[in-house]
Parts: C-alpha cells; sequence; structure tokens
C-alpha cells in the first residue's frame, strides 16, 4: 500500500492575505513568507509580529483556532529572518474502530480508533537576503511530525480479548527555496521550490513506513502586474497544474479588497475554490480578514472516504482534499522603525574628482548631484547628505528640495572636506555615501554608496577655477624669494606710478634667471607643482611656471588674473597665460605704451580702470619684455581679434594675493 | 498613539487567545474494509476442561458458546476439510445439569450431576446414553448422571425433532427446530494462511448471521484436543468477508501449529419442559470445518 | 533681447573671423605702419601687404590708399591712424558681444574677497622714490596719435564700419578722457551705434553725453537724435 502518493497542493493558510488573493508567490512580504516564498521576507520592515487565526465554516461545531504566531526581523539591512510557531497546522485523521469486541459478558469494549493519524507542522524558521533592492532569495526550513496511534489487540491470559494503544512519531524539516524579482513598478515575479531537500529527525518503524508525510517536491511559479498603485492582479502556477488569479484593489489608503481563484488541473481551470477578502490598516496594525469557499464540499465536512487520504501528497498540511471552508483572520504589528520609505536615490553622479589643492571649493562648489525620486503618493521635501569617511567631519546636507508624486528631482550636494585630504599623495578611491532624507522623516529613507576619487595634492583637472587654488602667495618660500629679488634690484624699484610694473618686471626676470621652461613630459593638465616645488626644483611646466610666477606676485601685493584659452576648433591645445594689474589707470596708460595692443584695461574692484599686461611664461628665459610681447599678441589675437572672451574659450581668472 | 496602540495589542492577543481550539481530525471512511461487518467474541476460559471442545462438536457449541445454558439439545450438520480427507456426520448431543445440586470442592463448582431424561430421540433415532462417572473425594467412583449422543450418516433435514420418555421428574417432552441454511465454504483449501494478508473468505450460505470458532489443535496424536481461541460473528451481507490482519494477528500461532475453522450457520431457541426449572437450548446447525495451518 | 543675442551668438560660436587681404596701393608723404605688439613705427612702401594686426599711419600732408580684396578702395587722409583690425564690418552680435566685453572682463568683486584665502600682511621693505619719468619712450606725443586714431575712427565711419567705429572712438576716449573735441566724437559713437542698429546703446550713448560743455548746434542735434530713437524705441 502506497500512502500519500502524488496530489500537491501549494496553497497555505497562514496569512489572511494570501488566502484572499490566492496567487501569493510573487507578493508575499510578510513572516507567511515562510510557507509562501521565502524571498519575500525581505519586504518585512524592522521588526514584525504576525498572529493568523481562523474558523471552519463547513464544520458547524468549530470554534476559532489559532494558525500561527510568527516574528519577522530585518537586520543589517539586507537581511531579514523569521520564526514561527504554528499550532493550527494540523492535519489529523481518525480511522474508526471498525470490528466491535465482546467480553465473555457479552459486554462491548469501547475501543475510541483503529488508528489516529496526526501531522503537524509547528516551527517553521526562514532566512532571505536582498541582493539587490529588486531581487531577493531566501530559504525556508519547517519542521513536519507525525504521529501514529494504532490500537493494538491481544487476547490475554484469561482467553479474554483487550486493546492497547500503541504510539508511532516521526519528523523531519522540509526545506523551501525562494525568489521575488521586482522587474520594475508594474511587474514581480517569484519563484518557489517547495520541499527541495528533506532532513529526517525520527523516521517511523518499517511497520508504519506507509503513514510517512510524503512531502512531494514541486515548483511554483508567481506573477503580479500592477495597472496602477490602486490595482494589482497575480497568478501562481505549479507543476502540479494548480492555477490560482487573484486581484487587490486599493479602495482607500488604508482599505483594500481582494478576491481569488483557485483551479486545479491545469489546462482545464476546473474550478477549486474562490475568496475573497479585506485588510484594514492601522499604524502599525494591519488586520486581514478573507474567506475561502470550496466547490466541492465532499471530504470537507470533517468526514472522508479513507481512498482521498491514500492518494494525497502534500507541499504542506494547511491546504489539502481536507481543507474546510473557512474565515480567516490574520494581524501584522510592525514595530520599531515603520516609516514608509519616502524618497530613493535612483542614481548619483560625481560631477568632478577630488583635487586636494583646492579642497575647500568642493563646500561651494557641488562634487556631485543625486537624481532623488518621491516614492510616495505625496509631495515630499527632500534633503541629501553627502559623507566621506576620515576626510570629512560631518556629512554635508542640503536645502530641503519639495518633489512631486514619482516625480525625480537631481540635487546638487557640497562636500566639506577637513585637511586629511592634504595627505594623498596619489590617485586613490575612497568610499562616499549619498543619504537621503525626506520629511517628515527623521532617518534617511534611502542611501547611494558612490566612489570619491580623490586625487593627489598636486593632481589637476585642467581646469583653469581650479588652478588657482595652487597659487600661494603667501607661502614663506615664495615670499623669501620675491623679497630676495626685489632686494637686489632695489635701486630701481622704487618708480612711483610703474612700481607695480617695475616689481612684475624684476620678480619675472628673477624667476627667469633661477627656473628653467621645461616641457610637462606628461599631460599638462595632469599634475601642477606648488610655487615653492617650482623654485625649489628650479624648473617647471607651463602652469607650474604661470602659477610660480602668480605667486610671486601675489606675494608683492600685485593683482593677477589667469587667461585660460581652449581654442575651439583645437581643445587639445589649451594654453595658460597670465596678465598682472600694473595699477596705472586708464589715461595714464600711455606710460606703459602707446600702442593699445600691449596692454589691457581692467576694472579694478574700485570701479577705476586700470592697465593690466599680459604675460607669457614659456618665453621667460627671454626675460619679461618678449614674455610681454607674445602675452600682448596673443591677448589681441585671442581676444580682440577672435573675441574668445565673448564667446567663452577664453576666460579670465582672478588670483589672490597677499595683502 | 501609544495607548491606543496597546488596545489594539490587547484585543489581538484576546481573540487569539479565545482561537485555541483545535481542528477536529477528519474521520477516515473505508467501503471496501469488512471490519465493520465482524464482531469478535470473547472465548472465555470454557469453563475450563469440563466443556472442552469435542472433535465431535468443532464449534464449540456444545460447551463454551452456550455454556450459560443447563439444558440443551443439539444438532449438527457437521462437514469436515482435512489435508486430503473430507468427512461429513451428524452430531446430536444433549445433556440436562442439576443446576441446583452443584458438585463442590473446596467451595469451587467442579461440575454438575444431570438429569436422566428416559430414552431421547433425535428424528426418531435414538441417542446413545452415556453415563458420566467421577472420582470424588470421600465417594470414589461415583455416578453423576448421563449425557446423551449420536453419530451418523450425514442427511439433510429440513425440521429436527427432539423426543423423549421423559425420566425422574422431568415430564416426555416434544420439541421440533428448523434447520439453518446450509453453509459451504467456497474458497478456503485445507492448506495455509498467512496472518500478515487480509483473509478473504467466500461462502455459499443464506443465513444472516455467520460464526467463525478458531481452535488450536493440541493435544498428541492419540488424544487430540481442540482449544477455542477466538469467535468472530459475521454479518452476512454479501457472502464473503475479508478478515483484517489485525483480527488475524490475534490467532496464538505460537501455541498451536494447526487450527480449526469453524463455520457455523445456526438456528436456536430457548423452550421450557416440565419438571426442569431452567431454559432449555435448542440447537441446530451446519458447520464447515476446515484445518488449516497459519503461518506468520 | 540683448541678452539673449548675445546667448545665441555664444552658442553659435563666434569665433575666428576670416579677414580680408588688404593691400596697400599707394603712398603719398609720411606713410608708417607699426606691426603687431610693437612700439615702433616704420616706413612702407606701396605695395605692401598689411596684416590685421598692424596699424597705418598716415602724416601731415600725407595720404595712401589700401585695396580690400582688391576691390573696395579706400583712401586715407593726413593725420590719421587706422588699425588694420579695425577695417571690417562686424555683425550686430559681435559688436554686441565686443561692447559687453567690458563687463566681461571687469574683475569680479566676490572673487577679490575669496574667503577661502584669508589675505595676511606681508609688507616689502625698501625706499620708495618718486620719479616720474615714464619707463618706456614714447616716439609721437600722445595726444597726437589719438586725435590720428579718431580721426581714422571718422575714416571708419565714414567707410560704414561702424561697429569698429564705435570701438574704437570708445577706446581711445577711455585712455584720452581729456580731450577737448571728446564730445564730438561720443557723438560719432553714438552715431556709429545706431547705424549699426543698437539703438538702446545708441541712445544711452546719447544720454551720457554732458550737456554743460556742448555748442548750441550740437545739443540740438543731440536732443533730436534722442526723441528720434526714443520714438523709434517706443514703436
Amino acid at each position: 500500500m502506497i500512502l500519500f502518493p502524488n496530489i500537491l497542493f501549494t496553497q497555505y493558510l497562514s496569512s489572511s492575505r494570501g488566502v484572499g488573493v490566492g496567487a501569493f508567490t510573487a507578493l508575499s512580504s510578510d513572516v507567511s513568507s515562510i510557507d509562501w516564498n521565502p524571498g519575500g521576507l525581505t519586504n518585512i520592515r524592522e521588526w514584525e509580529l504576525n498572529f493568523s487565526n481562523f474558523k471552519s465554516t463547513s464544520i458547524a461545531k468549530s470554534g476559532f483556532t489559532f494558525q500561527s504566531f510568527g516574528i519577522g526581523k530585518k537586520f543589517f539591512e539586507k537581511h531579514a529572518a523569521a520564526i514561527r510557531y504554528s499550532p493550527g497546522s494540523n492535519l489529523e485523521f481518525i480511522v474508526p474502530a471498525a470490528f466491535s469486541v465482546y467480553d465473555t459478558a457479552g459486554n462491548i469494549i469501547i475501543t475510541k480508533f483503529d488508528k489516529r493519524i496526526s501531522f503537524k507542522q509547528n516551527y517553521s524558521v526562514g532566512y532571505a537576503y536582498n541582493i539587490i533592492d529588486e531581487l531577493s532569495f531566501g530559504f525556508s526550513a519547517r519542521l513536519f511530525d507525525s504521529k501514529v496511534s494504532d490500537t493494538k489487540y491481544f487476547i490475554d491470559t484469561n482467553n479474554v480479548i483487550q486493546s492497547q494503544v500503541s504510539d508511532h512519531s516521526a519528523s523531519s524539516w522540509a526545506i523551501d527555496f525562494g525568489t521575488q524579482y521586482k522587474i520594475n513598478d508594474e511587474w514581480y515575479f517569484g519563484l518557489v521550490f517547495k520541499n527541495l531537500f528533506k532532513i529526517n529527525e525520527e523516521e517511523f518503524t518499517e511497520a508504519m513506513r506507509n503513514y510517512q508525510l510524503n512531502l512531494t517536491k514541486s515548483v511554483c511559479l508567481g506573477v503580479a502586474y500592477s495597472f496602477s498603485d490602486k490595482i494589482i492582479t497575480s497568478f501562481d502556477i505549479d507543476t502540479k497544474n494548480k492555477l490560482r488569479l487573484g486581484t487587490e484593489l486599493s479602495a482607500f489608503d488604508l482599505f483594500k479588497i481582494r478576491g481569488g481563484f483557485y483551479t486545479t488541473d491545469f489546462p482545464k481551470f476546473s474550478p477549486e475554490a474562490a475568496s475573497i477578502g479585506f485588510s484594514i490598516n492601522y499604524h502599525p496594525v494591519q488586520l486581514s480578514l478573507s474567506y475561502l469557499r470550496f466547490f466541492e464540499q465532499t471530504n470537507r465536512r470533517g468526514f472522508s472516504n479513507i481512498d482521498i487520504l491514500n492518494k494525497s501528497g502534500y507541499a504542506d498540511i494547511d491546504y489539502t482534499p481536507f481543507t474546510t471552508d473557512r474565515l480567516s483572520l490574520s494581524v501584522s504589528v510592525n514595530l520599531g522603525r515603520t516609516k514608509d520609505v519616502l524618497a530613493r536615490i535612483e542614481f548619483v553622479e560625481m560631477l568632478s574628482e577630488v583635487f586636494p589643492a583646492s579642497y575647500q571649493t568642493y563646500a561651494f562648489r557641488p562634487i556631485g548631484k543625486a537624481r532623488v525620486r518621491n516614492v510616495s503618493s505625496k509631495p515630499i521635501e527632500a534633503k541629501v547628505s553627502f559623507f566621506v569617511d576620515d576626510f570629512m567631519n560631518a556629512p554635508t546636507e542640503t536645502k530641503p528640495f519639495r518633489i512631486n508624486p514619482n516625480e525625480t528631482v537631481e540635487v546638487p550636494f557640497l562636500a566639506v572636506f577637513n585637511s586629511a585630504i592634504n595627505a594623498v599623495k596619489k590617485f586613490s578611491i575612497y568610499d562616499g555615501t549619498v543619504y537621503v532624507h525626506a520629511e517628515p522623516a527623521a532617518d534617511y529613507d534611502d542611501r547611494y554608496q558612490t566612489r570619491v576619487l580623490v586625487r593627489g595634492k598636486n593632481d589637476w583637472n585642467g581646469d583653469v577655477m581650479l588652478l588657482r587654488y595652487f597659487i600661494t602667495p603667501n607661502d614663506p618660500d615664495i615670499i623669501k624669494f620675491s623679497r630676495k629679488v626685489l632686494d637686489k634690484e632695489k635701486s630701481e624699484n622704487d618708480n612711483g606710478l610703474l612700481l607695480k610694473y617695475k616689481h612684475a618686471t624684476i620678480l619675472f626676470n628673477g624667476l627667469s634667471k633661477h627656473v628653467q621652461y621645461i616641457n610637462d613630459p606628461k599631460q599638462s593638465a595632469d599634475f601642477v607643482q606648488y610655487p615653492a616645488e617650482t623654485i625649489s626644483l628650479r624648473g617647471g611646466d607651463c602652469d607650474d611656471l604661470t602659477v610660480c610666477y602668480a605667486a610671486l606676485l601675489g606675494s608683492v601685493g600685485i593683482s593677477s588674473a589667469l587667461v585660460d584659452v581652449i581654442p575651439p576648433d583645437d581643445p587639445k591645445n589649451s594654453h595658460i597665460y597670465l596678465m598682472f594689474d600694473t595699477e596705472i589707470e586708464a589715461p595714464d596708460a600711455n606710460l606703459i605704451s602707446e600702442n593699445s595692443k600691449r596692454f589691457v584695461i581692467r576694472k579694478n574692484e574700485k570701479g577705476i580702470e586700470t592697465v593690466w599686461l599680459p604675460v607669457e611664461t614659456t618665453v621667460l628665459s627671454k626675460g619679461f619684455t618678449e614674455a610681454w610681447n607674445t602675452g600682448a599678441s596673443n591677448y589681441f589675437q585671442d581676444v580682440i581679434i577672435n573675441n574668445g572672451i565673448g564667446t567663452g574659450w577664453v576666460r579670465v581668472v582672478d588670483l589672490p594675493t597677499s595683502f | 498613539m501609544k495607548k491606543m496602540n496597546n488596545k489594539i495589542f490587547l484585543l489581538i492577543i484576546i481573540a487569539f487567545v479565545l482561537g485555541c481550539q483545535k481542528p477536529g481530525p477528519v474521520e477516515l471512511i473505508d467501503d471496501k474494509d469488512d471490519s465493520k461487518l465482524i464482531d469478535i467474541k470473547s472465548t472465555g476460559s470454557v469453563s475450563d476442561t469440563l466443556y472442552a471442545v469435542s472433535v465431535g462438536d468443532t464449534s464449540g457449541n456444545f460447551g463454551a458458546q452456550n455454556s450459560r445454558y443447563y439444558a440443551k439439545l443439539i444438532y449438527q450438520n457437521i462437514r469436515f476439510d482435512r489435508l486430503l480427507r473430507k468427512d461429513s456426520l451428524i452430531n446430536a448431543e444433549a445433556i440436562f445439569f442439576d443446576k441446583d445440586n452443584a458438585i463442590k470442592y473446596h467451595n469451587r463448582i467442579i461440575t454438575f450431576p444431570s438429569f436422566d431424561v428416559g430414552v431421547l430421540k433425535i428424528n426418531d433415532d435414538a441417542l446413545n446414553k452415556f453415563p458420566r462417572r467421577m472420582m470424588l473425594p470421600m465417594q470414589g467412583d461415583t455416578l453423576i448422571g448421563y449425557r446423551y449422543q449420536l453419530r451418523k450418516n450425514y442427511e439433510l433435514t429440513a425440521t429436527n425433532r427432539w423426543t423423549s420418555t421423559g425420566g425422574g421428574s422431568i415430564d416426555a417432552f416434544d420439541i421440533s427446530i428448523s434447520s439453518p441454511p446450509t453453509i459451504r465454504v467456497l474458497n478456503l483449501p485445507p492448506r495455509f494462511i498467512n496472518v500478515s494478508e487480509p483473509l478473504n473468505i467466500k461462502w455459499d450460505c443464506a443465513n444472516p448471521i455467520i460464526n467463525i470458532f478458531i481452535s488450536g489443535e493440541g493435544g498428541d496424536l492419540l488424544n487430540r484436543k481442540l482449544v477455542p481461541v477466538m469467535h468472530l460473528q459475521i454479518r452476512n451481507k454479501k457472502g464473503e468477508v475479508t478478515v483484517p490482519v489485525k483480527i488475524l494477528e490475534l490467532i496464538p500461532i505460537k501455541r498451536f501449529s494447526r487450527f480449526v475453522f469453524s463455520f457455523v450457520s445456526e438456528t436456536s431457541r430457548t423452550v421450557r419442559i416440565s419438571g426442569y426449572p431452567e431454559d432449555v437450548l435448542v440447537h441446530s446447525s451446519s458447520v464447515h470445518s476446515i484445518f488449516l495451518s497459519v503461518r506468520p | 533681447m540683448k541678452n539673449l543675442i548675445l546667448v545665441v551668438a555664444l552658442i553659435l560660436g563666434l569665433t575666428i573671423n576670416i579677414f580680408a587681404d588688404i593691400k596697400l596701393l599707394s603712398t603719398k608723404g609720411d606713410v608708417k605702419i607699426r606691426r603687431g605688439v610693437s612700439e615702433q613705427w616704420q616706413q612702407i612702401k606701396a605695395g605692401e601687404i598689411l596684416n590685421y594686426d598692424d596699424a597705418i599711419f598716415i602724416g601731415i600732408k600725407s595720404t595712401a590708399t589700401v585695396s580690400i580684396n582688391g576691390q573696395k578702395k579706400i583712401a586715407l587722409p593726413e593725420k590719421t591712424i587706422v588699425e588694420i583690425s579695425d577695417l571690417r564690418f562686424l555683425t550686430k552680435e559681435e559688436l554686441l558681444l565686443k561692447l559687453a566685453l567690458d563687463r566681461i572682463i571687469a574683475v569680479p568683486q566676490q572673487d577679490r574677497r575669496d574667503e577661502l584665502m584669508p589675505a595676511q600682511t606681508t609688507v616689502i621693505h625698501g625706499e620708495k622714490k618718486s620719479e616720474t619719468s615714464a619707463a618706456v619712450p614714447n616716439a609721437f606725443g600722445t595726444v597726437e596719435n589719438a586725435l590720428k586714431m579718431l580721426n581714422g575712427a571718422k575714416l571708419l565711419f565714414d567707410n560704414k564700419f561702424y561697429g569698429t567705429c564705435a570701438l574704437r572712438v570708445r577706446e581711445v576716449l577711455r585712455i584720452h578722457p581729456t580731450i577737448e573735441t571728446g564730445i564730438e566724437y561720443k557723438l560719432l559713437t553714438a552715431n556709429s551705434l545706431e547705424k549699426a542698429e543698437l539703438y538702446d546703446e545708441a541712445l544711452s550713448e546719447y544720454v551720457s553725453i554732458p550737456l554743460e560743455n556742448i555748442s548750441a548746434k550740437q545739443k540740438q542735434t543731440l536732443q533730436q537724435n534722442i526723441e528720434r530713437l526714443k520714438k523709434k524705441l517706443g514703436d
């Protein structure tokens, strides 16, 4: 006799919502996922308590049965585990004593049953892991206990027949494996392998082997489609040809109604059962009630032909040919942090690498931007924070940005680095974290790990705006050098109106004698020496010399500006030179030159137009005059003739001085 | 909010504590199982050796089964199936115990004396009248009464008529009893059966009740004894029964190597006979006894 | 609207202009050339090609003729300095950009107060002597040359180079704000702008002319021009 061959049932009654929808494999999201799809456990938020309860409606005298109590916990963001006690997961059969036994006096000897067979699934555990936000895997282990109480008869020494009950038990763990995948806001998938492995704890003796619970392997696929945030439809199909369809409708914010249709013998769609249910959310409690009704009531009224049992195999013991119509009630309580996620970071773009030389700029110029989506149904105010460990003392936070439901906003964020970043010698990669906070949340709603590229202190990205941070007029070495050069030419350096012009000339010629122009072996945009380094190394490329000369000018209070030329038809051939303020006012420009091509007239901060001289440091060795001529020529061509400033490919960036 | 939550919590707990009923078991009904047609009756300790079944009365009708009657008129139409041998005979027996003068030893009833009812005939054949003798303490070999028995060739009769001339205080009587439907077991050759398999037995008999007496064959070659071990009463609904393993397992195969399965179709009634104080059992049966070896 | 044009111009990326071939056809008397950023004026003979970064100088009682692309001929009168780069037509957008250049290259105030680089006080020690002599010698009297440049600007106006005319006058007057005939040239600037169809700019140029030191005739012309422009802009 083979008990329990292959009829299989992959419906579970531990979740009222699951009963209501019928097809729950792709949608399971609470502790009941242990049954449905362990992959769904990752949807637990913080702590969850789950109770469920049912009442058979087809058996007159039945009261409420305590189905299960479970606890789930999410931890370390991506992990979730749950444990459940389900005293209501019981399947018990009684084989009545068929023959009557009389004693010698002709009185019947009472025997309660011939056999009592009970299956219990009272303890289960589950674990799941979110590989990415959309994809999770999980497994569950459910302990099945089987017990057979068998009435045995024997003839005693007085030839009187006596009965005695002997118990046999067996238990085993069934391991399920499940996954859930959310393709987008519309499509959800779930796949479960039921009873993939079995671990026997205790086995029946040979005589009772026939009563072993036959937990057959099966696969169930669930697909759900969300038409809008109000309506979601799903179906489950399993390898035992059961197909279930269900729909859930959010009538109001906190109220949902749902219905399911259960069929068997796929693809014949023979109707098996129908369900209807609703749930009410009262933060943090969700109460669900559903009603399950079978079309065929044979075997579901508390008695059944023994053949049905003999032909049944089980994925579980909840949903069987003997399951009665029922009203099921479940309650979920979310404890701990139960806040809804309002905002999500979809994408983070780092706008810049970090150049330690100019680390202060990131406090004012966005280092990156985050695309934040409002995933809630109401407008939110979101703030983005950014943090790099070690190099920042505290995360920065942006002002709040208002985002309408389901819209995105790109939020630029800043970084306030500390001076530790100057210790970075080489091009390195560090972890940075971007958070988003949305009102009225106190915690972050989402976060996004990003890479922060921190350059070596001499690295430069080719942006002239950043080059100015290499110019250090207050560096003692620079002040020392400029003082030394000026002191040497003391006799000539005391001209009144032309004082700045003279100083600039002397410093240029002094620098010319001290350092050499060297072509940068690497791309000149990669590496910039600090002025003191150029002085001590006695050489540098175009950028180094320009930076160094600007620092020397700055150290004696001469304002200067960088002229950054990126020819639009030849952007690789970009070039930088410098101009400085002689502080000679425009009407005195003839003191400098009668040829207006040789100077630039700019307004200073007081609104006075003064004469600025362009200087090209690449011709350092030829002395100041030649450098000026070349600079002026370049400026005339780039700016006056070719309109570079007007069209934007020539930029003038003012530099700091020490005064 | 916090208070509200506590209230909700309390409600939930109450709801669930109320819901602590266990779901009831599913009662399984087996249409094919014949167990419900079978009653097992204890054979008891058969008033011990006194009423031990004789080879003639394989059914035990004379002894154990009807031991509560003190007077019996038994007519049996018996067929034996043994390996390589089939017999059939008529066995008639009668006894009238004197209930009020029980013979005791140390306050324990050993037996009863029996009355002499004169010449007892069945269908005009006189039964042999055997004296019952017993060694009694103090009295030595003592006649304690008579018993009647007749064995004759097998015949089929529709009615059996008991007549007696009467004796002592008991008056003469004339009692008739109709014969029960004859029973013949159709599918049980006298070989062996296994207790580990349900035993299906078909018969040809219209009696709504069929009794099966199972007796162990004990004793030695010269002095064979049959010890009743089980009595099954079958409600004869379909001319057959499948005896479940659970019942077969009760057969004490360790104590006996061979068993007699006696299938009995009977009619019986009680009558009062003038001058005898108790009910008298009048019994007529058709018996098919099959000798079987029983294996585990 | 102006800003929009500017932006469009920036986007279109008006870059290097193709300069015409300019040839010195004939000379008479004192005609000199100054190449590039040089300080020196040097003699030049007829038939030489002029570069776009050159300037040409016509002395007293001297003249010269140049041809543009071998077609257009321009006679340069005496006492004139013309920058060769001015002998071109500027589109309205180019002119706007160049007029805006002052604003674009003006020193950004906020950068000067860069809090990221707090200033430290460093003193350069050394004697300060007062000396007035120019470091760079000027070969020509500066005011005379400025007047010659303004004459050149007039020539540009006459030859319909309104854009470069306006820019040139502006630059000269910026360096020589005390030139007596300045008002006349401011009117010339405004006229040029008007001709170049930059009415807003022309109007503000007219309005910026101080009324105290001008002749009655100039005043009348000025007011007529202002009225006309206002009317035009009001349309």
